[in-house]
């Protein structure tokens, strides 16, 4: 076996949207078992064989080295592990997927505009309640190193899978640190951006990985994968 | 010596040193460090959890667990000097994830200079592991506090700087926002009286659905953004800043650095005697204290070089006084570390402050330093 592992999203927005993208490309993929099939292949490109994954999984089997290239998002990465960043290259923008990882704070905080101020708000918060700040979030690994990148070290994590936006209304954490592309959940929630919090701008790659075992026909795969993708990209569907 | 030998070497020194050795459990309540030392430490501590939610955490180092274990015992307010030696757990990009550690704490009042019974363990430890003069890094979070409360600034500056020291970054980007001035960009659009101000922010925090019993409340919120508008005016003073920046710059061998901080007129100027007089601020005691710990450290252990830095400090609020590093001048890696730390136990929850003494050496960094 030494086929190339390409893993791509296996359901939701993402799955569409790369099928559409290879689609336009004259990557077709095919996907023989339908919707709940977990391989497939582009009749365009041999020596590929298709493994879906759901979006949040793709970035972890890149860094564990299971499939060879993927298509995953930096935030993900980042989060898959706290040295994924190193163990993933991520080779080629797709165009889609677009996010932002922002820290969100409530509007009424009129007393902060910047990262400074947060800075100095968690001390306060931490001398006047004798608790730590909370900051309610999925991204551990990006947050925490922002936070110290930004000289923040008094608060906690606490840890949210869904709803994010809630957690300041349930008095769950003070803050939070999620993903946006427009902006509408956190204007809703009554939430909003302070200026320099945002900590990463993030859209769909194509992602190798490192630690993945690399042939030479797995080389030339990839190679071919790359050169179509970037050329389709470049010539025709540049979004 | 074979590294058992070592090890058994180094179990026999702790032994001698402490009045017992103390064996806290390996799985540890993660809040303990959380709360203590927040999300710094709990990066790098390996986590698990338990069927009912609880967090737990592979013990990160002794100190905590030693300290929590002794506060919750009939012998809290003792004098107790407590051993250990064992494994501990971290997170770290060179080396594995398991190492063991060895140490001592001294809580409560406790016979002779705890500093120095510290330091004394250190040096036989290092020997056994045949680094005979390893250099010794040193620190006073005593200088650093007193400098920060004779200093002249507006007050809700000095916890805010005092969170920060042991942080060099991000202390340093402090220290350039107290040099700017700061922006008030929504004042204009806020009332300037405290009360309304109040119930603009409690109005907008209910339209938001904000949770009114957690989190930052309207008057925290209305006292903060008042404060920056009086900041604005009333900034901190400029010799202030140009204090803290020359005094965190001082570090070097250690004697040299004693007279530079007795006169803190590294540059011409800044005259400490001059402003002494504006702010009533005195560090003759703590420089004193300081200059007695480096003679007796020159006179009785004979390192290989004493060096002091003003900035060194570890990066957390509890410790008070001196503090150390032992490195090994081969690999360059510190093998020993300790200090003073007063506030540990009232942190902890002791209803009375508890002086606390004590100073961990790594057993994989002392067999590298000696091969």
């Amino acid at each position: 076996m030494t086929e190339l592992l390409f893993a791509v999203p296996s359901k939701g927005r993402l799955e569409s949207a790369i099928r559409e993208k290879f689609a336009a490309l004259g990557l077709a993929i095919e996907r023989p078992g339908g919707a709940r099939a977990y391989q497939g292949s582009i009749a365009a490109l041999p020596g590929i064989a298709l493994r879906f994954f759901s979006a949040t999984e793709i970035a972890r089997e890149l860094v564990r080295g299971t499939v060879h290239v993927g298509v995953t998002g930096e935030d993900t990465v980042h989060e898959a592990a706290r040295n994924g960043a190193s163990q993933v290259i991520l080779a080629t923008p797709l165009g889609f997927g677009y996010a932002d990882v922002v820290i969100a704070i409530p509007d009424a905080w009129v007393d902060v505009n910047s990262i400074a101020d947060l800075a100095d708000v968690a001390t306060d918060f931490r001398h006047r309640h004798g608790r730590w700040l909370r900051v309610a979030t999925k991204y551990v690994n990006l947050t925490r190193r922002f936070f110290a990148a930004h000289g923040i070290a008094e608060y906690r994590i606490v840890e949210s899978l869904g709803a994010t936006e809630a957690a300041p209304a349930s008095g769950a954490a003070e803050l939070i640190v999620d993903i946006t592309s427009t902006g509408a959940t956190l204007r809703a929630n009554g939430l909003r951006v302070p200026e320099g919090g945002t900590i990463l701008k993030s859209q769909a790659n194509l992602a190798i990985s490192r630690a993945a075992s690399w042939d030479s026909a797995r080389r030339a795969a990839l190679a071919r994968l790359l050169d179509a993708v970037e050329k389709g990209l470049g010539s025709k569907v540049r979004v | 010596m074979s590294a058992d030998a070592r090890r058994a070497a180094l179990k026999q020194l702790v032994d001698e040193t402490a009045g017992w050795r103390a064996a806290p459990a390996i799985l540890q309540p993660a809040d303990l460090y959380f709360d203590l030392a927040g999300e710094a430490i709990g990066a790098r501590l390996l986590l698990t959890s338990g069927e009912d939610g609880t967090e737990y955490c592979l013990r990160p180092e002794f100190t905590l667990a030693v300290a929590a274990e002794y506060l919750t015992s009939e012998l809290a307010g003792t004098g107790q000097a407590i051993g250990y030696l064992g494994p501990v757990f971290r997170q770290r990009q060179g080396g594995p994830a398991e190492f063991e550690q060895a140490g001592l704490e001294f809580l409560g009042p406790v016979a002779g200079d705890p500093f120095d019974r510290s330091l004394a363990f250190a040096f036989a430890a290092a020997k056994i592991y045949g680094v005979d003069t390893p250099e010794l890094h040193l620190g006073a979070v005593d200088l650093f506090e007193a400098l920060l409360a004779g200093l002249d600034m507006p007050d809700m500056w000095r916890p805010r700087i005092r969170a920060r020291f042991g942080h060099k970054e991000a202390l340093a980007q402090l220290l350039d926002r107290l040099a700017a001035p700061e922006t008030t960009e929504l004042a204009d659009r806020y009332p300037a009286e405290r009360g309304k101000l109040i119930a603009v922010i409690a109005s907008e925090m209910e339209q938001a659905g904000l949770s009114p019993i957690s989190g930052r409340e309207a008057a925290e919120i209305a006292d903060r953004h008042l404060e920056k508008r009086a900041l604005a005016a009333a900034r901190v003073p400029e010799a202030t800043v140009q204090i803290l920046r020359l005094y965190l710059g001082i570090a070097g061998e250690a004697r040299a650095q004693l007279s530079r901080l007795e006169k803190l007129a590294v540059d011409a100027s800044v005259d400490l005697a001059a402003l002494v007089a504006d702010t009533g601020l005195d560090l003759r005691e703590p420089i004193a204290r300081l200059a007695s710990r480096i003679n007796a450290i020159a006179a009785h252990f004979k390192p290989g070089i004493i060096r002091f830095d003003a900035a060194f400090s570890p990066p957390l609020d509890y410790y008070t006084g001196h503090v150390f590093e032992l490195v090994a001048p081969k690999t360059k890696a510190i093998i020993a570390s300790g200090g003073r730390y007063d506030r540990l136990l009232e942190r902890l929850g002791s209803a009375k402050p508890i002086p606390a003494v004590g100073c961990a050496v790594w057993l994989d960094r002392l067999e590298e330093a000696g091969s």
